[in-house]
């Protein structure tokens, strides 16, 4: 039996500080930008005319463009309707920063094995700080195209030509690592003293400044960073104001510029593999058992509680099975996860014998002590009532339960949903304790229909008017009914509930 | 041998499940009023019997059946534990219930699709739980044996189970069995059995 485990758990998730690495030596930072993550993150082939839009004044600007796109005309920062213009077969898509990020929390996990210090704080770029693994990773330049190897493919089965675009940048300061790598530069910067030289060739542009300062830097005759560091500083900050040459400063490495450290989140993954293949889920569930106590030590020894889980069974010839827990109750006791999996696994229609498991969760949260409840006695012993709702849940299917609850409409059907009742507001005529979900055609023999009629005319406002008389029948059995028909008609006569 | 020499009576106390015949004062068992007058006079014990499960064959929906209940699920929600509805024939109307007065903050309906296979297991769950008050069911068939577990759950929280029946399954193991009847202005009951008491009592409710 093969036993595998990858852990990724540097610490939790905590408020992190801002800061700057490694108090003693001098930080080295490699800038790994990732000039078309836009356009990667959503998943969409380079090869396509396609542009990512972003708003900006008012009008949709092209964020970045596909090569296909590019080689047509379509650059950054031109209007949609000008990228439109140049390439007709354009299609345009939206940003999605929170697919971005994602797509950059995922790459910077895989980056950690370089150094624990990385920050995400600049756009489409990880900051790693490397001068303590220069040594390992045999220099700057092998380390950078080792690391650059490692993000390049955007997943383990993606092909080469469906990788991640990115470029390098090394140097002393954050800033400066960050220009030189979305300037393409590859030559690395490792001493603060040679950054100015380094630099000095970049265009002003390349600060990030916005187009109005850049216009004016360059009627000036500014053009190069190297011109800026030739003018007087304050004659700079008293015409182009502080923040160029906040930027500039930040580049130069002459003030610090702090960054906050990334935390991966963490994550538990063990895996077992049967000694031989089996469709009896009495044999897997100790091993299911087994990988669960693994679970529970690991959540305790670092005061943690999971708020899900996930386990595979793997076959040999067909998709895994895939069993995903979400208790109402957050835990890490592996007996109330075991009873919940058990329960779902009973009902999994396996497609062929189990030959291998995976437990995965990357739900996990620090461990608060649950709130006492005064009014209401927990069960001293045994499970809780959420525990049993979970239980139930696992084995009836995640519609079956509801918690019934009332809300302001006159309308019968819509009375109920998640709200808690206003005083007063339950319906002064009698209403049956019995509701049919859809009203039905009233058919059947000896129905009495009795002269008292309730007129409920409401939800004008909204997509579904109604306006009804209700009146109360009694039927052969001697149930008493509530039927309605539209007012002031002799339409057909309508079921709806009956007085239990 | 020396010491108080026990009567036949004696040992016949100490055990409250043997049935006496009419002597309805030895049975201890607890119970909960019904919130009928007329009805508890009829009841063994005066009320609902509790950790038991009561049979309620009816032979339509919306006679009174659940007006019969109102009383006890007011007093079961108001004590805080749950009320908790299982597989229930229609939608039980929250606005009603409030209407009359039922603390709906702790109530809970269940579905259920698959009755033979999940009806048993789920009302097991429900009835052995301590914090459940009280179930209403709708099982429309039960085998014996599943009858017999549910007993044995009910009796080991103190949970009331009232499970509704069309009374086609024949004797159940219930501790109270009782019928529905349409009757003028209200609803006939007939006790069918009653654990420590007879049956055969005819009640009227006007509901």
């Amino acid at each position: 039996m093969a036993l595998a485990r990858a852990y990724h758990f540097p610490s939790l998730p905590a408020e992190p500080p801002c800061e700057t690495p490694a108090a003693g030596a001098a930080p080295l930072w490699l800038a790994l930008h990732f000039p078309a993550l836009a356009l990667e993150a959503l998943g969409l082939s380079s090869q396509e005319p396609l542009a990512v839009t972003e708003a900006g004044g008012g009008r949709l600007l092209v964020h970045s463009a596909s090569v296909a796109a590019g080689a047509q005309g379509v650059a950054p920062g031109m209007a949609l309707s000008e990228a439109q213009a140049l390439c007709p077969k354009l299609t345009a898509v939206s940003r999605d920063p929170e697919a971005e990020r994602r797509a950059l929390v995922r790459l910077a996990e895989r980056c950690l094995r370089f150094t624990p210090w990385i920050s995400l704080d600049f756009p489409a770029t990880l900051q790693l700080e490397v001068r303590g693994s220069l040594r390992l990773f045999g220099g700057p330049e092998l380390l950078a195209e080792e690391a650059r190897q490692a993000v390049r493919l955007r997943s383990r089965q993606a092909c080469a030509e469906d990788g991640h675009a990115v470029q390098c940048g090394l140097a002393p300061t954050p800033a400066a690592a960050w220009l030189l790598a979305r300037a393409g530069f590859p030559v690395p910067v490792l001493e603060a003293e040679a950054l100015r030289s380094a630099l000095g060739d970049l265009p002003i542009t390349a600060l990030g400044i916005d187009d109005k300062l850049a216009g004016r830097l360059a009627r000036a005759g500014l053009q190069v960073l190297r011109d800026l560091w030739r003018m007087p500083r304050d004659g700079l900050v008293r015409r182009y104001g502080r923040d160029l040459l906040r930027r500039l400063d930040e580049a130069a490495g002459s003030r610090p510029q702090p960054l906050r450290q990334f935390h991966a989140p963490p994550r538990f993954r063990a895996e077992r593999e049967l000694a031989m293949e089996t469709e009896d889920l009495t044999q897997v569930f100790p091993l299911v058992e087994a990988l669960l106590a693994e679970f529970e030590a690991f959540l305790r020894s670092r005061d943690a509680v999971a708020t899900g889980l996930e386990l595979e069974l793997r076959h040999a010839r067909a998709a895994p099975t895939r069993v995903c827990l979400r208790p109402r109750r957050t835990g890490r006791e592996a007996r109330q996860f075991a009873v919940l999996l058990r329960e779902r696994l009973d009902r999994a229609a396996l497609p062929g014998p189990v030959r291998g498991l995976l437990l995965q969760s990357a739900n996990i949260q620090p461990f608060t002590l649950p709130m006492a409840d005064l009014f209401t006695p927990e069960a001293a012993s045994g499970e809780g009532w959420d525990e049993l709702l979970d239980r139930l849940q696992a084995r009836l299917g995640p519609q079956a339960l509801r918690q019934p609850a009332l809300r302001a409409d006159h309308r019968p059907e819509r009375t109920e949903s998640g709200h808690a009742p206003r005083s007063g507001e339950a319906a002064r005529s009698p209403r049956p304790l019995w509701l049919l979900p859809r009203p039905q055609r009233l058919s059947g023999r000896g129905i009495r229909i009795l002269p008292e009629c309730e007129r409920i005319e409401t939800g004008w406002w909204d997509d579904g008017p109604v306006r009804r008389d209700y009146h109360l029948a009694v039927d052969g059995a001697g149930a008493r009914l509530w039927v309605y028909r539209d007012s002031g008609t002799a339409g057909p006569w309508h079921l709806h509930g009956l007085f239990g | 041998m020396a010491g108080k020499t026990e009567t036949l009576a004696d040992l016949l106390d100490r055990d409250p499940r043997i049935w006496r015949g009419r002597r309805p004062e030895s049975w201890r068992a607890p119970v909960i009023t019904s919130g009928h007058a007329a009805l508890d006079a009829v009841l063994p014990g005066g009320g609902w019997p509790v950790g038991a499960l009561t049979e309620i064959v009816a032979p339509a929906q919306g006679i009174g059946e659940l007006r019969l209940l109102l009383p006890l699920m007011r007093r079961v929600a108001g004590d805080g534990r749950r009320l908790v509805w299982v597989a229930p024939p229609f939608e039980p109307y929250v606005p009603a219930l409030v209407q009359a007065g039922v603390e709906i903050g702790r109530m809970l309906v269940v579905a259920v699709a698959d009755r033979r296979r999940d009806l048993g297991w789920t009302l097991e769950l429900l009835l052995r739980h301590p914090e459940t008050g009280l179930v209403l069911a709708w099982p429309r068939t039960l085998p014996l044996s599943a009858w017999r577990r549910l007993q044995l759950a009910a009796a080991e929280s103190g949970t009331l189970g009232m499970l509704f029946s069309d009374g086609a399954a024949g004797d159940t193991t219930a501790a109270l069995r009782l019928s529905l009847g349409v009757c003028e202005g209200g609803l006939e009951l007939r006790i069918l059995k009653a654990r420590g008491g007879f049956g055969g009592a005819r009640v009227r409710l006007m509901l």
